[in-house]
């Protein structure tokens, strides 16, 4: 859930990169990481949890500085892909504000991307969350490769799998030459700050 | 200050705030990332219309074509991609295909690399002041998030690389702010819970500070001056509450870097040996803590300096070693780090307390040179060819395959319950490895699974290694299971006979990177051993 301090004139939201490992999630947040403007952007970490195994996922923190006195923060995330990391990728969307659903064009991942949507909507249901209502857009990357001899999926076929149900808004991105990336990025970070605003700042009666 | 109390309006609030989303959230310079290597590469802007170089066309058409694709739902279909340009992408298939069978690890690969902290980027590359300015603005976003030791050791580093930098030592005002703001990271790393909440807008501040004096602003003097005062601010807070026992010479340190000629009465008594015992004014900021007559407090020191450069003595030829070992890049940036942290503790120490004065600090030891010598000599004839020291080894198909046995996790006959199913499956989930539904996995394992919980174990699962370079591996009707795993990538092979160890001889010669999901090859006398390991077997 959004951090809103009101004492403090604090306002931090969460946006969470999900989808199947290897589609660009991280890549999408090194893009960010590397292109955009410093006065904007803390340091990317990974965090990497040791114990009886190896977990890791991403945070990039954005702020957008004062507004109206307040301060805008968010924080991007990602979680692991691999699906033995379900744990960790239950964990980082404790509290998520925005979901970018990043699905990967390769047709040999067609199966994965239809998993892993199940698997959000799954964990979304576990925090008492509704896909429905989050603020959600998709990312089909690696649209770089369509037309190449690799087989990629159509935007017709990514659309039937991924996004007949949801109906949201889908951007087509390379995320490795930042193609999409902060069309995805602006589009989330716009609708997560307007649903948190709209649930969290209500002004009293 | 009206505003303080007032919640805004949403709408208006929201507008704004998108207005500062598109502001804010564009990027600065053009980059793109190697899908292999996550390496980030600049890349130039060509002039409009400039389409000779292919990749540039690739962008092009991805960014000029249909915008940068949205999707509305509710629209029409999307037409089909652009057919009429086949782009020239075959170098990058490529990769793309390397990368798809890296399989599912790729990602947590590399994640270590920013684990340590490190922005992707050469360590040693000489880097400007701005840069090194910018690094610490990042750094200090981190620390607003999250306080972690590592961040501050981060921090502390960069601050280290900024107070060598010639424009700040030609400034004392620049080199005050910087030793105030290290005392203040000293203090949030050792004192947290006396650090004011502020300090961290207080360092971001003085950054800010810091590069309008360095970029050749207009600083007014009074300004500086009032920076200094809100570190000192910070800095003076913890030593009310520390009640820790502290030798008092780490206070004289704390006060000789931000007084200059002001001495205070701790220092008086340090540099002139007073009375024995401890110092009445002391306790009643501190309490019982022990307090060191200046000449006793600097023997100590100096004692402590000399272990410390011992310990740096020895970590060198280890560090050497490391960094001629394949595989060990990590271990060797950690022990590199740890020697970088010491001698920067060692110099600050020796400046601080023992300028003027040569501190005789020991060359390494016989013990320890010799210890050098023969690790200098291990590591020049075996540690570039040959990377371990030892292989489980069988024979497949004739070839005779090497694994690493930190790697090797698992090998052994498969339960028979499930005997048919591991043979015929593509992917192995470990849970079938149990000799009956009721038993536990646990204890099965070695190296990096040994330990991990049932739970976790069950879930797992690896691919089944089907074909090793050009020979498709047959399965006999009785074999071995055999898993790698490195902690992040793993496989399994089925291979007629249990693995063997081998000792490498010294002299072996080594090839990496053969491909065809092997490492590289070990040449023992004549005797070829291919080297496969869970990361090379995902690369199949």
């Amino acid at each position: 859930m959004a951090l809103i301090d009101l004492s403090k004139r604090e306002v931090h939201c969460k946006i969470v990169y999900y989808g199947p490992g290897r589609c660009g999630k991280t890549t999408n947040l090194l893009y960010i990481y590397n292109s955009m403007n410093s006065n904007a952007k803390g340091k990317m970490l990974t965090i990497e949890t040791k114990g009886d195994r190896t977990l890791f996922f991403d945070l990039l923190p954005l702020n957008l500085g004062k507004i109206k006195d307040f301060d805008i923060r968010i924080q991007l995330y990602t979680v692991p892909g691999q699906a033995i990391y379900e744990a960790t990728r239950k964990l980082v969307l404790k509290g998520v504000d925005g979901l970018v659903f990043v699905a990967d064009s390769l047709r040999v991942r067609r199966q994965k991307n239809i998993e892993s949507l199940k698997d959000l909507k799954k964990n979304l249901v576990d925090y008492n969350l509704d896909i429905e209502t989050l603020p959600v857009v998709l990312q089909y990357n690696k649209r770089d490769l369509a037309g190449s001899p690799i087989p990629t999926l159509s935007l017709e076929e990514l659309e039937e799998d991924l996004n007949s149900d949801l109906g949201v808004k889908a951007f087509q991105a390379a995320a490795t030459k930042g193609v999409g990336v902060f069309e995805t990025l602006k589009d989330i970070s716009k609708k997560t700050v307007r649903y948190v605003a709209t649930k969290h700042l209500v002004k009293p009666k | 200050m009206k505003e303080k109390n007032t919640i805004p309006e949403p709408e208006i609030f929201t507008a704004e705030i998108e207005d500062t989303i598109d502001d804010l959230f564009k990027p600065s310079k053009k980059i793109e990332i190697d899908p292999l290597t996550q390496e980030i590469k600049e890349v130039q802007a060509e002039p409009e219309g400039a389409q000779e170089s292919p990749l540039e066309l690739d962008l092009k058409v991805e960014e000029q074509g249909p915008p940068p694709v949205e999707v509305e739902a509710e629209a029409a279909p999307v037409e089909d991609e652009k057919q009429e340009t086949l782009l020239e992408l075959d170098l990058e298939l490529e990769l793309e295909e390397q990368q798809g069978q890296g399989a599912d690890q790729a990602e947590p690969q590399k994640q270590p690399e920013s684990a340590a902290g490190q922005a992707p980027k050469a360590p040693d590359e000489p880097q400007d002041i701005g840069k090194r300015l910018e690094q610490l603005n990042q750094q200090l976003f981190t620390i607003e998030w999250e306080v972690t030791e590592t961040q501050i050791h981060q921090t502390l580093d960069l601050l280290a690389e900024l107070l060598a930098a010639p424009e700040v030592n030609a400034q004392a005002r620049t080199h005050s702010i910087i030793e105030l703001m290290k005392r203040v990271l000293q203090n949030m790393q050792f004192h947290p819970e006396t650090v004011p909440a502020t300090a961290p807008s207080v360092l971001k501040k003085s950054t800010s500070h810091l590069t309008d004096i360095l970029t050749g602003k207009d600083v007014q003097e009074e300004d500086t001056e009032d920076i200094l005062l809100e570190l000192k601010a910070l800095i003076e807070k913890p030593e009310e509450t520390v009640t820790e026992a502290e030798p008092l010479f780490l206070d004289q340190e704390a006060l000789m870097e931000d007084q200059g000629d002001k001495k205070t009465e701790e220092e008086s008594r340090l540099e002139e040996p007073g009375p024995q015992g401890p110092a009445p004014e002391k306790e009643s900021l501190h309490g019982p803590a022990p307090v060191f007559p200046a000449e006793e407090g600097l023997r100590v020191l100096e004692a402590h300096l000399i272990e410390l450069n011992r310990c740096v003595n020895r970590i060198e030829p280890l560090e050497k070693l490391l960094s001629k070992t394949h595989g060990m890049e990590k271990l060797y940036r950690f022990q590199h780090d740890i020697r970088r942290t010491l001698e920067d503790q060692i110099l600050e120490l020796s400046n601080c307390f023992f300028k003027g004065r040569e501190l005789e600090l020991p060359k390494p030891s016989r013990s320890e040179k010799d210890s050098q010598d023969y690790i200098n000599s291990i590591s020049d004839k075996t540690g570039a060819s040959c990377p371990w020291k030892e292989l489980l080894t069988v024979n497949i198909e004739g070839m005779e395959i090497g694994f690493p046995n930190d790697q090797l996790v698992y090998a052994s006959a498969p339960p028979w319950l499930s005997k048919s199913a591991i043979r015929k499956g593509e992917s192995l989930t470990l849970a079938r490895l149990k000799a009956w539904p009721w038993s536990k996995l646990k204890g099965l394992f070695k190296g990096a699974l040994a330990g991990m919980d049932d739970s976790v174990l069950s879930a797992m699962s690896f691919p089944v290694i089907r074909r090793l370079g050009d020979q498709e591996l047959k399965v006999p009707s009785s074999f071995t299971v055999i898993i790698l795993y490195d902690g992040e990538n793993g496989a399994a092979l089925l291979t007629g006979e249990p693995p063997l160890p081998i000792k490498i001889p010294e002299d072996a010669e080594y090839t990496p990177e053969m491909g065809g999901g092997f490492e590289g090859q070990v040449n023992t006398n004549g005797n070829i051993i291919k080297v496969a390991t869970a990361s090379s077997l995902n690369q199949v």
